[in-house]
């Protein structure tokens, strides 16, 4: 294992930032946090980089005690041996891009073969011969390869990338996260993503955790948590949801057993002489290109379907459902 | 844009040019041009020949010497306070930041003025600390006006230092932790180098701050025979016997020397300042002080005690004494110092009333010309508005005592006889507005960039007219940048010395003078209850100032 994480909680003032956590990682797997702003994904990241001090837990990374509160063990971010990623690049701006990615090997003063190894970081972010530039002259997704470059030039085991797309535009932001990808891959890099965009977790990771309020909803991955959300919160965040009016009032009744279905699983034909059917009012249409994205009212709650033709706003229409496609939400009541 | 309104911008940009010629640029080329002259030829180096055959190149030596030895002492004192209250929890104590105003707002003649009543025989250390009289000589002597200089100067480079090292964001700091930098290290290859530059800017700052500071030299300086260009300059151009030339030529040189440091300082800023661009912020890093604390503290406290305790403490028990020297006893405790000051007809009452209204007057129309001046500054493109940008900036930029030596040489001159200004409590008034004229250009212009044109694209859009515009949108929004701009300038007028004195007609005092002549002439207690009246007069104007903005913050909220 790479990362265990046992019993680690953090509290800021009255914050509960993180409540007691229990996380795995086996090696070279590439997991995502992911949750709202604010629910402690940058807390845990932090934590296990030693920028934070738990309250409470043990932390291992690479077999290595990192910390534990019962032994009195604590290492230092300094010594800790991780590579690291920030949401806002964090380059130096008074040194240029080889001094940036150095440091990590200046630092520790593990200076033999210095420029061979710089350069080897910056080629495999495809900056080779930019070694000269200052942060500042370069763009926002150049910044950032830097930034990963310094991360991984000292060939660290670990590595923990905190939303590191978010501040660049959607464009740069698809090419950067392949490439990302594919280099932790290709370095055997055990990886910790953070993101609050459900659509890049899902797309970058081997397993997404999601989070809320400084707790770990749901570990799966990523098919596993979207086909099957083991909670309301879940199922809302990681993508689209038509919740099902079950016997005992609405939906949205707190505690009751939920059911739903992802939108892309109706059909507006019959499949099966089994399929559940549902009919619902029309009340918005979005064109997206491919298919309609139709909005409808079902039994009171709003839906989201998906049409290959346009229908007509106000139309009552039905759409079709197999009840293996069903899943039920059984949050609350275990 | 139509005829008239393209006539009405340009009349703008000329009026303020010929306001700014008039009221600064001529005066300052008055002063180069008569040093540089001699026998009506110009004479390259000409100054520095007066200063070599006058005998004053001691003056410039002593000078720079003065105002290096000021750079390294604020540095070493505001460095480590820096640290202290912007990365370690020590930044939880942010009364620290309000006390150090204290210091800020101190005219340094009054500073001073305390220190030597709390050194000099039958001062308060041979009352009630005689181990400290061992100390007189080490203070009466360079070092002193070093050490009162400094005490008096180091909020700045502190604030400078702490605004750099706050601006630095916790995940730079964070970056060079993880990747495997320890406390030692980062401290050397991350902070410093970030800090370094906001640093030689305040260096520099106070270099030249010390260079054109007057009121320290003048109290202190002249009584240890410690002479700079200030107190020359004041000599030659006030006392007998006067000599122009050689006034003009120390001038012109502390000019010189000034611009020279501003350029250094402009060159390292368009080349070593960093964005340092920050995205969301957790929180500061704060460094755990733990046994550290109580040295902390500690040095806090003696930074306190040196730069407010040991000054307000001689200048508070002076101003409430009979007879100064004879300690704070039973039968030597009076209040008829501050009585006189508020008695109709008394010297000081008179000195107090004539500082009060001329910087009434001279606020009220810096105001209103530096509003103007920032307006056209901001509406004006090219070489024009960097003419008007730089020449209304001047006055700060050039050390004060230049300009009143200009201003003297240029409402004197035999061609301005017919001009009754000139000797007259009307040349005070003038004298102010100009000297602190800066104050409301630099904030209405940067109250003005804050405002989004968008602003008045939608009130074009909605059909306002320019005047409209103006009335309804441009002013209330700079508002505050005036009201600031007038707050500065009364107060900083109330207590100008080095102009009041130089430019006073015979028998006018302000407040500034009366202390100073009264200190001069021994009177004490009198000198003090005036100078504590004019401290604490201007901090309540400042402190309802403050609490009428946050007042109307609260409200807005
Ligand atoms: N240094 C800190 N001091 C105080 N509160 C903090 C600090 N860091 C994080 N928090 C609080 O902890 C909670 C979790 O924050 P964070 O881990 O940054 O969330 P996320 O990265 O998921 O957006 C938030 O409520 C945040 O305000
Ligand atoms: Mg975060």
């Amino acid at each position: 294992m790479s990362i265990v994480v046992e019993g680690v909680e953090k509290t800021f003032g009255t914050v509960k930032a993180l409540r007691p956590t229990n996380l795995t990682v086996k090696t070279g797997e590439f997991i995502s946090l992911v949750g709202p702003s604010g629910c402690g994904k940058t807390t845990l990241l932090r934590l296990l980089a030693g920028l934070e001090i738990p309250d409470n837990g043990d932390i291992t990374l690479m077999d290595r005690v990192m910390f534990s509160r019962r032994d009195g063990k604590e290492v230092p971010a300094e010594d800790r041996g991780v590579g690291m990623v920030f949401q806002d690049f964090a380059l130096w701006p008074h040194m240029t891009v080889f001094e940036n990615v150095a440091f990590g090997l200046r630092a520790r003063k593990d200076t033999a073969r210095l420029k061979e190894r710089v350069t080897w970081a910056l080629e495999k972010v495809q900056l080779a011969g930019y070694e000269d530039r200052y942060p500042k002259q370069m763009s926002g997704g150049q910044q950032q390869r830097v930034s990963f470059a310094r991360a991984i030039v000292t060939e660290p085991k670990v590595i923990l990338l905190d939303e590191p797309l978010s501040a660049l535009d959607a464009v740069l932001r698809d090419g950067l996260r392949l490439m990302l990808r594919s280099l932790t891959d290709e370095l055997g890099l055990t990886a910790v993503y953070v993101t609050h965009d459900q659509h890049e977790a899902m797309s970058i990771s081997d397993r997404i955790v999601v989070m809320k309020e400084g707790e770990m909803l749901q570990d799966g991955v990523p098919e596993e948590v979207y086909n099957h959300p083991s909670h309301l919160f879940v199922a809302n965040f990681v993508g689209k949801s038509n919740f099902i009016n079950t016997g005992n009032g609405t939906a949205d009744t707190d505690g009751a057993v939920r059911k739903m279905a992802r939108p892309e699983l109706f059909s507006t034909q019959r499949r099966n002489k089994d399929d559940v059917e549902f009919s619902g009012i029309i009340k918005t249409i979005s064109y997206l290109g491919d298919r309609y994205e139709v909005h409808m009212d079902v039994d009171g709650n709003s839906w989201i379907t998906y049409f290959t033709q346009r229908p007509q706003l106000g139309d009552k229409v039905t759409v079709y459902l197999s009840p293996k496609d069903i899943h039920t939400i059984e949050e609350g009541l275990s | 844009m139509n005829v008239k309104q393209t006539l009405l911008r340009h009349s703008n940009k000329a009026i303020a040019v010929v306001i700014l010629a008039i009221l600064v640029i001529i005066p300052v080329v008055m002063v180069l041009l008569r040093s540089f002259m001699i026998d009506d030829a110009f004479q390259l180096l000409a100054p520095i020949r007066t200063i070599i055959e006058g005998d004053l190149g001691e003056v410039f030596v002593n000078s720079i010497r003065l105002a290096v030895t000021v750079v390294l002492v604020t540095t070493v004192i505001a460095a480590p306070l820096a640290f202290l209250t912007g990365k370690t929890e020590l930044a939880r104590a942010k009364w620290i930041d309000v006390a150090l105003l204290i210091p800020f707002m101190t005219p340094p003649y009054i500073a001073t003025m305390g220190w030597i009543l709390f050194m000099q025989p039958r001062g308060v250390v041979d009352q009630y600390l005689p181990l400290l009289g061992a100390f007189r000589p080490l203070f009466f002597s360079f070092w002193g006006i070093v050490m009162v200089m400094s005490f008096n100067l180091f909020p700045f480079i502190y604030l400078v230092i702490k605004n750099t090292l706050m601006e630095i964001t916790r995940s730079l700091e964070d970056a060079g932790a993880v990747h495997g930098g320890t406390f030692l290290y980062r401290m050397r290859r991350i902070i410093l180098p970030l800090v370094f530059s906001g640093y030689t800017m305040g260096a520099l700052l106070i270099f030249v701050k010390t260079l054109a500071e007057f009121g320290t030299p003048a109290t202190l300086g002249r009584r240890v025979g410690y002479y700079v260009f200030t107190t020359e300059i004041y000599r030659f151009t006030n006392q007998w016997p006067i000599d122009f030339a050689r006034g003009t030529a120390l001038a012109s040189v502390l000019l010189i020397t000034s611009m020279l440091v501003w350029y250094v300082q402009q060159l390292l800023a368009s080349r070593h300042t960093y964005s340092i661009v920050g995205g969301r912020d957790h929180g500061k890093k704060y460094y755990r002080l733990g046994k550290w604390s109580p040295l902390a503290w500690a040095y806090v406290a003696l930074l306190l005690i040196l730069s407010i305790g040991v000054p307000y403490w001689s200048i508070v028990t002076s101003s409430i004494m009979r007879i100064w020297g004879h300690g704070l006893a039973a039968g030597n405790f009076t209040i008829e110092n501050y009585a006189q000051l508020f008695t109709a007809g008394t010297l000081g009452a008179r000195a107090l009333w004539n500082s009060l209204r001329l910087s009434f007057l001279a606020a009220t129309i810096a105001m209103f010309l530096g509003t103007f001046l920032a307006v056209v500054i901001i509406r004006s493109r090219g070489a024009v508005r960097q003419f008007i940008d730089v020449s209304s900036l001047l006055s700060n930029t050039v050390p004060r005592i230049v300009i009143i030596v200009g201003l003297i040489l240029f409402w004197n001159a035999p061609w301005m006889r017919n001009i009754t200004v000139y000797n007259t409590a009307m040349m005070l008034a003038l004298t102010y507005t100009v000297a602190f004229l800066p104050y409301t250009v630099q904030y209405v212009k940067a109250n003005f960039q804050q405002i989004d044109v968008s602003l008045f694209h939608a009130a074009q859009v909605s059909g306002a007219k320019s005047g409209y515009i103006t009335r309804r949108i441009l002013f209330p929004l700079i508002r505050p940048g005036m009201v600031a701009g007038w707050i500065m300038t009364f107060i900083i007028s109330i207590r100008e010395l080095v102009g009041s004195l130089m430019i006073r007609p015979p028998g006018i005092e302000t407040s500034a003078t009366f202390i100073f002549r009264q200190f001069d002439q021994g009177v004490v207690p009198l000198g003090m209850a005036m100078a504590l009246t004019t401290v604490g007069l201007t901090t309540v104007v400042m402190v309802i100032v403050q609490q009428g903005k946050k007042t109307k913050a609260t409200e807005a909220a």
